[in-house]
C-alpha cells in the first residue's frame, strides 16, 4: 500500500521583516545621521512606517511603498518609501538584502517637485546598493520602537 | 536625556506634540486599513471608487500615508463601501501605542455584510440579566459558598452563564489589579 504524502509548507508564523542599515566600512551610518537630524515628527512617522510594513509579506502591498526605481537603480531593485512630516515630503531608499525578508535602508532624503534633497540621492543609492555586493560596505541592523 | 525620555516629556507637555504623535500613526493606519480591506476583498481602486461614488484617484490618494485629511464623512463612506462598520473611539496613548505595535495589514480583516452571520441570522439573546441569573444559582448551590472578592474596582462574570447549577457561583476577574 502506497500512501502519497503531501507536504505542506506553512508560512513562518512570526517571520516579520528586518530592516538594516547601509553602513560605510569606516563604521559611519548614514542613515542614522539623516534619522537624527530628522524633527520629531519626522522620527515618530519614521518608525512608524517600518512597524507598519513589516508585517506585510508582499512588498508590493506596502502601505508607504511610492514606487521600484527605474532605469539604472532597476538593476538593485531599489524601491521608494514615501511619509510626511512637518508638511515636508520625506524619502527612504532601499533595496532587498540576501536574507529573507530582509530591507537594507540605502538613502534616506527629501523630495519636492521631482527633486530630492540631497540631489545626489538616486545616484547615492545606486552606488551604496553596488558597494553592498561587492563587499565594500556593511549592514547594521535597525531595531524598531515599539516602546513609542 | 534618552531619545525615548525627551519624546515622552514633550508627549506630557505639549498638546500639539500629542497631535503629531497621534497624526504619525494615523497617517499610516488608516490608509493601510483602506488598502487590507481592498485588497482583502478583491476589488481594484476603480470598482471601489464606483462604489463609493468617490474618482479613482481618490481612492488612490487615501491609500497613501498622508496624502489627504481624512473627514469622519469620508471613513463613513469608505466603511459602507466596502460593507464594514467603524469604530472611532477615544482611547489611552498606551491602548493607541498597543494597537499599532500589533497591526499588521495582512492580517487585518473586517467581515463585509453579506458574509457577516453574527448580523444577519443573530443566535437567540442569552438571558439578559446574568447577575439574577447568579444570584438564583448561589441559592441552588448553597449559602455556604464564598463569593470571590472584588480587587481594584474588578468587574466579575459568571465563567459559563446559564450552564448550569454545577458551574454556578465559579467567578473570574475581568480586570482587576
Amino acid at each position: 500500500m502506497t500512501y502519497n504524502k503531501k507536504v505542506i509548507e506553512l508560512p513562518i508564523a512570526g517571520l516579520v521583516w528586518t530592516f538594516w542599515d547601509f553602513m560605510f566600512l569606516s563604521e559611519s551610518n548614514p542613515i542614522e545621521d539623516w534619522r537624527v537630524d530628522l524633527s520629531d515628527e519626522g522620527k515618530l512617522n519614521f518608525n512608524s512606517v517600518l512597524k507598519n510594513i513589516r508585517n506585510t509579506e508582499n512588498p508590493i502591498h506596502w502601505t508607504p511603498l511610492k514606487r521600484f526605481l527605474k532605469g539604472k537603480c532597476a538593476k538593485y531593485r531599489i524601491w521608494e518609501l514615501e511619509f510626511k512630516a512637518d508638511a515636508r515630503q520625506y524619502r527612504i531608499l532601499g533595496n532587498f538584502g540576501n536574507e529573507r525578508k530582509q530591507a537594507v535602508l540605502l538613502v534616506g532624503c527629501y523630495h519636492k517637485t521631482r527633486i530630492y534633497t540631497p540631489p545626489d540621492a538616486l545616484d547615492s543609492a545606486f552606488d551604496r546598493a553596488k558597494w553592498l555586493t561587492e563587499g565594500r560596505a556593511k549592514l547594521r541592523e535597525r531595531k524598531i520602537r515599539t516602546d513609542i | 536625556m534618552s531619545e525615548r525620555s525627551e519624546l515622552i516629556f514633550k508627549l506630557r507637555s505639549d498638546a500639539k506634540f500629542r497631535a503629531s504623535y497621534i497624526r504619525s500613526k494615523l497617517n499610516l493606519l488608516i490608509p493601510s486599513q483602506l488598502r487590507g480591506l481592498r485588497l482583502k476583498g478583491k476589488l481594484t481602486q476603480k470598482q471601489l471608487a464606483d462604489e463609493a461614488e468617490m474618482k479613482q484617484p481618490r481612492i488612490s490618494a487615501m491609500e497613501r500615508p498622508g496624502e489627504i485629511k481624512f473627514s469622519l464623512e469620508t471613513l463613513i463612506r469608505m466603511a459602507a463601501a466596502h460593507g464594514v462598520g467603524l469604530v472611532v473611539k477615544f482611547v489611552s496613548l498606551s491602548e493607541m501605542l498597543r494597537w499599532e505595535n500589533q497591526y499588521s495589514q495582512d492580517a487585518f480583516h473586517a467581515i463585509p455584510i453579506a458574509e457577516d452571520d453574527a448580523f444577519l441570522n443573530p443566535s437567540p439573546p442569552q438571558p439578559a440579566n446574568f447577575a439574577a441569573g447568579m444570584e438564583s444559582s448561589n441559592q441552588l448551590v448553597g449559602s455556604s459558598k464564598k463569593e470571590p472578592q472584588s480587587s481594584g474596582g474588578g468587574l466579575f462574570r459568571t465563567a459559563a452563564a446559564g450552564a448550569g447549577a454545577e458551574m454556578a457561583g465559579q467567578t473570574e476577574t475581568i480586570g482587576g489589579q
